[in-house]
């Protein structure tokens, strides 16, 4: 072995001396050997050269930066600021770990620095909770209270934080409509995020998933966008179910079902795609796919060019496919494909077409080229804003296995880029999100909740660990971060947007609101999805989305009726009326408290967000039907789904987690509080829009500056006004 | 100034000999190489080249109806595809594909952390190392392809580096004789030639052994044979058109070297080669000559094709292009990554 190694090295570099020799540059011409010298002496060429523009105009940035008096880094009190946001990670889970030893690299932190409660936001939803952390702002002024928000003219639900729409502009060619102009995508939040504040002082950040950064705003860093990033479909996920099965009545939510035909050991489908917007008859684009059954338990896909094999439960890695809308206009996403059965009947899974991080139909990233960059050094990976399917395990689709493969493998691909960030960013900003804490607890609470209704109790096998099993990863993955910020100049903070909760009954708020006469079926109306069942000419409130109500108000909702001087009286005796609602069947308070929305929101936004938010109790939340506007004939609901666990109650029983490897002076930090304390860290001045103040960080020698701060002001000082307002929004 | 002159002069020193020392590597190497190669490669190439001669005449042949620039582009563009598929076979797709990745991804970090310098350099180190792997990877399929390309290029270059002679059109005829021979001591080629009427060159009176050139209706020879430099010259004529068979004795042994008088696009053989196995390669029309005859080759100075897309030399780089351009243009089709 070692002989024929040494023999073909000798064999390579004789025909490398022979292809080197000038005398033999005729045997260099063709493409064979064109392919060589052209890609090598390209990129080769490109490097110096980019390298020496670089190395020589590196003086001159910097001078550049020097006299616009953007002196980074000068009054610093920290060289790098590293946030590793874990999604969801329940506090009381995280002391029960500790103390049982299972967490050592989080009770380290602990002990060093600081453990504390975070306070989350209200309603402690992951796009308002982020929102928040990254704007610094309560919702009042950021605008996002959920999800989903209403559309005034139609009552239909419509994503909060983005909108979408193709150009307007066209030229018509035939049966051919040609673009003329960009899509607008539009960036519902308000604020502006603590990152670029820091950009404006020259100070580098990296921000990779953070919720609601779709589409990305230009700064002085780099970053990926996260929650709210549609797929290929322009939705927030749709997977697709291929099944030889006979159509049964029914559908997913977030998916589709397609019925398939055999023939003989091979099945055709399509992938569908985007609307073809560049034909008048277009319709979804397709992408044909052929499955050939090999063996008793073994496929072969073949999708755009590419071939895989796969095994029962098996998923192909990312395989780029390819939508044509003619004229050679092409659309490319990604996908993965899991074979779910072959007998008695065939099933295949396909997740949700993702936007292809190499040649990204939307703009995901910032600069545009970040994404690009990240797939070329780490492979493909899910850009989708919510990329672990959770809908089809609802569904009964995907059983939990294959679920958390999913999340497992979306962890993997975020921590290569987090570490990546780390390696690259030595002074600077550091953002990481993993949401793999949110998307398995939600969806295997019920393993440890003994009570919950989604557990029958018959369940084995090892995901009954799987929140164990996912605390202890992320302190595997808090222990390397912290081996890769071990120097003295860098500050780790670990938090959590929001804890959690179970989610044993749902609680349909269109029934309390028609019990109540506050809202009023058509005939016929009730079971009917998105409101279309609701009678507006005698309806006063309605529930749509996960945070509260809304009042149908003349002069704001198309059909409103309620009168806008009676508006601020209505929402006061709905929260009276709705604090303390009881489970009759339980016994237990369903409802802690509601919350008049004008009254603890500030910002010009505030009256954009539902006129109620409820703040339910533990084990309680907005049931799965009153979310999408479908009334039944039950207040409340077992919530028999996967989907078991949440934390869409009263934000104080659900506040986040701070750890920091620095001692922290504050008994109640705040979520909102952290964009501050970056900028302060940075000695950044606060901006006065900021809701958040300053903590106050230990030195890396564990003193505290005196009086908060070295130089005895208060942080670096607030741009305009004395002080930082409190947010009364945030919880 | 003196200073920066000398400084200069001095540095511009070091340069070339490094570039000698450079070429003198390189050329021990070349040697060391050759010795191993050509006891394997010189009869492998004494099989192919006439086989490769007859596919060439075929395709010509088949080729003879259309222009000639329009048979070069679809033999360059076939070549290309050939290539194309025959590189996508033989290479490691998959580690060109991570290389190519790694130095894209290494371009972009210098794009990305411009304001770094330690991440830049990191980065230019990591992309030098991308561009090694990717050649290395390249290699394996360079050198699959390197010996095919060859020969079909060869055969090419008999057709558009050269064209026939015209009749009554004046060339040279050159003997490269075996320089380790003693050509004074032993007296087998006489130095001392003498052209006679008859178009023989016949010995001198004192009989020793030497090189007559028979005559032939193809080539009228005016001057020669001229002896220096290690070989022998003759002027010559084109005669009637037509592919000839000159024979040249030396002493007992008679060698043959092919002749073409005549107009158009044929396949013509400049030089008949030795055993050594680089020139066999780039002359693959005709049999090496026999061993232990004391000549080294035999060259007619044809003139170049005159054509500025397939004439001599621009054929080459009308082909490179064509080919690379087919080869980029369907290499999606393929699904090759290079």
């Amino acid at each position: 072995m070692h002989t024929s190694r040494t023999a073909r090295r000798i064999v390579l570099l004789a025909a490398l001396v022979t292809l080197l020799l000038p005398a033999h540059a005729f045997a260099y011409i063709g493409p064979g050997a064109g392919f060589a010298v052209g890609t090598t002496l390209v990129a080769f060429f490109t490097a110096f050269l980019s390298g020496l523009v670089a190395i020589f105009l590196w003086p001159a940035r910097w001078l550049f930066r020097f006299l616009r008096g953007r002196r980074a880094h000068a009054r610093a009190r920290v060289k790098r600021f590293v946030i590793l946001g874990l999604d969801g990670m329940e506090p009381t889970l995280a002391d029960r770990f500790m103390a049982e030893g299972k967490m050592p690299n989080l009770s380290r932190l602990a002990e060093k620095g600081t453990f504390r409660r975070l306070g989350t936001t209200l309603p402690p939803l992951s796009p308002v909770a982020w929102s928040t952390f990254l704007t610094g702002c309560n919702p009042g002024k950021h605008g996002i209270f959920d999800f989903l928000t209403r559309s005034k003219q139609s009552y239909l639900p419509a994503l909060s934080s983005v909108s979408i729409q193709g150009t307007s502009r066209v030229w018509r060619l035939g049966s051919y409509r040609i673009p003329v102009g960009k899509p607008s995508i539009r960036l519902l939040r308000h604020g502006k995020p603590f990152w670029n504040v820091l950009g404006e002082h020259g100070i580098f950040s990296s921000v990779l998933r953070v919720p609601i950064t779709f589409p990305p705003e230009p700064f002085r860093g780099v970053l990926l966008s996260a929650m709210c990033v549609p797929d290929l479909r322009g939705s927030q996920g749709t997977f697709t179910y291929y099944t030889t099965k006979p159509a049964t009545e029914g559908e997913y939510i977030g998916g589709e079902r397609i019925h398939v035909k055999r023939e003989g050991n091979v099945i055709r489908a399509d992938l569908i795609g985007p609307e073809n917007e560049i034909r008048e008859d277009g319709g979804a684009m397709r992408c044909p796919f052929e499955v050939t059954i090999v063996g008793k338990d073994e496929v072969v896909v073949r999708v755009s060019g590419e071939t895989h094999r796969l095994g029962l439960r098996q998923y192909t890695p990312w395989v780029k496919v390819t939508f044509k809308a003619g004229l050679g206009i092409k659309v490319r996403g990604i996908c993965e494909f899991l074979l779910l059965r072959i007998e008695p009947e065939f099933e295949l899974y396909v997740t949700p077409i993702q936007i292809d991080p190499d040649k990204p139909a939307l703009p995901i990233s910032h600069p545009s080229v970040y994404c690009t960059y990240l797939s070329k050094a780490q492979g493909l990976y899910a850009t989708l804003g919510l990329a672990e399917d959770t809908w089809s395990l609802n569904a009964g689709i995907l059983d939990d296995e294959t679920y958390l493969h999913q999340c497992l493998e979306t962890d993997a691909e975020r921590e290569t880029m987090f570490f990546d960030a780390l390696d690259k960013v030595r002074r600077g900003l550091c953002v990481c999100v993993f949401d793999g804490t949110d998307r398995i607890q939600h969806m295997f609470w019920r393993y440890i909740d003994p009570d919950h209704p989604a557990d029958d109790g018959k369940t084995e096998g090892r995901q009954r660990g799987a929140i164990e099993e996912l605390y202890t990863r992320m302190d595997d993955l808090v222990g390397r971060t912290m081996d890769a910020c071990d120097d003295e100049g860098t500050v780790l903070m670990v938090i959590s947007d929001h804890g959690f909760n179970a989610f044993r009954r749902g609680v349909d708020l269109n029934v309390w609101l028609e019990q109540n006469g506050y809202l009023v079926l058509k005939p016929e109306g009730r079971g009917r999805k998105y409101l279309a069942g609701v009678d507006w000419s005698k309806t006063k409130a309605y529930c749509l989305g996960l945070a509260g109500i809304w009042l149908n108000v003349r002069g704001r909702e198309s059909q409103g009726i309620v009168e806008p001087d009676e508006a601020g009286k209505l929402r006061d005796e709905l929260c009276e009326k709705l604090g303390g609602l009881r489970d009759d069947s339980t016994g237990e308070i369903a409802v802690m408290r509601a919350f008049n929305s004008h009254k603890v929101y500030r910002g010009p936004y505030r009256k954009d967000g539902p006129d109620i938010i409820v703040g339910f109790n533990r084990g309680y939340r907005v049931s799965w039907e009153a979310a999408i506007g479908q009334p039944t004939d039950c207040l409340f609901h077992d919530n028999t789904k996967a989907w078991s666990g949440d934390h869409c109650i009263d934000p104080k029983l659900v506040p986040g987690v701070l750890f920091c490897n620095r001692k922290i002076e504050d008994d109640s930090p705040r979520l909102i509080d952290l964009g501050a304390t970056a900028l302060d860290m940075f000695g950044v001045a606060v901006p006065a829009q900021m809701d958040g103040r300053p903590l106050t960080v230990a030195d890396s020698d564990g003193t505290f500056p005196s009086n908060g701060r070295p130089d005895g002001s208060h942080g670096a000082g607030v741009s305009t006004g004395s002080t930082v307002e409190k947010a009364s929004g945030a919880a | 100034m003196d200073t920066v002159n000398s400084l200069l002069i001095h540095g511009a020193n070091a340069l070339l000999w490094l570039w000698d020392a450079i070429g003198s590597l390189l050329g021990r190497l070349w040697s060391a190489l050759d010795a191993i190669l050509d006891p394997i490669l010189s009869p492998v190439l004494a099989v192919l080249n006439p086989a490769c001669t007859v596919v060439g005449d075929v395709v010509y042949a088949v080729l003879s109806p259309v222009p000639v620039w329009f048979g070069l582009t679809v033999l360059s563009l076939l070549a290309g595809v050939v290539m194309l598929v025959a590189f996508r076979y033989v290479s490691n797709q998959e580690a060109i594909g991570r290389a190519k990745d790694d130095i894209k991804a290494n371009l972009l970090t210098l794009k990305l952390y411009k304001d770094d310098l330690r991440v830049m350099f990191h980065a230019q180190g990591r992309l030098l190392w991308a561009i090694l792997r990717l050649q290395r990877y390249m290699l394996t399929p360079v050198l699959v392809m390197l010996l095919p390309m060859l020969l079909g290029l060869a055969q090419m270059g008999t057709r558009y580096q050269w064209r026939p002679l015209h009749s009554g059109e004046r060339t040279l005829i050159r003997m490269k004789l075996d320089e380790s021979l003693e050509f004074a001591e032993n007296g087998r080629f006489a130095a001392d030639m003498r052209y006679a009427e008859d178009t023989t060159y016949t010995p001198v009176a004192d009989a020793k052994p030497g090189v007559t050139l028979e005559g032939c209706a193809g080539l009228i020879v005016e001057v020669g044979p001229i002896p220096g430099g290690g070989e022998m010259v003759w002027r010559v004529r084109g005669g009637e058109p037509g592919r000839y068979q000159l024979r040249f004795h030396a002493g007992d042994d008679v060698i043959e070297k092919e002749l073409v008088v005549g107009e158009g696009l044929r396949r013509v053989s400049a030089t008949r080669v030795g055993s050594d196995w680089t020139t066999q390669l780039l002359h693959p029309a005709e049999r090496r000559l026999p061993d232990r005859t004391g000549v080294e080759s035999i060259e007619i100075v044809y003139p170049g094709v005159d054509s500025r897309v397939y004439g001599a030399n621009w054929w080459v780089l009308s082909f490179f292009v064509i080919s690379m351009a087919a080869a980029l243009i369907l290499k999606p089709v393929f699904r090759v990554r290079f």
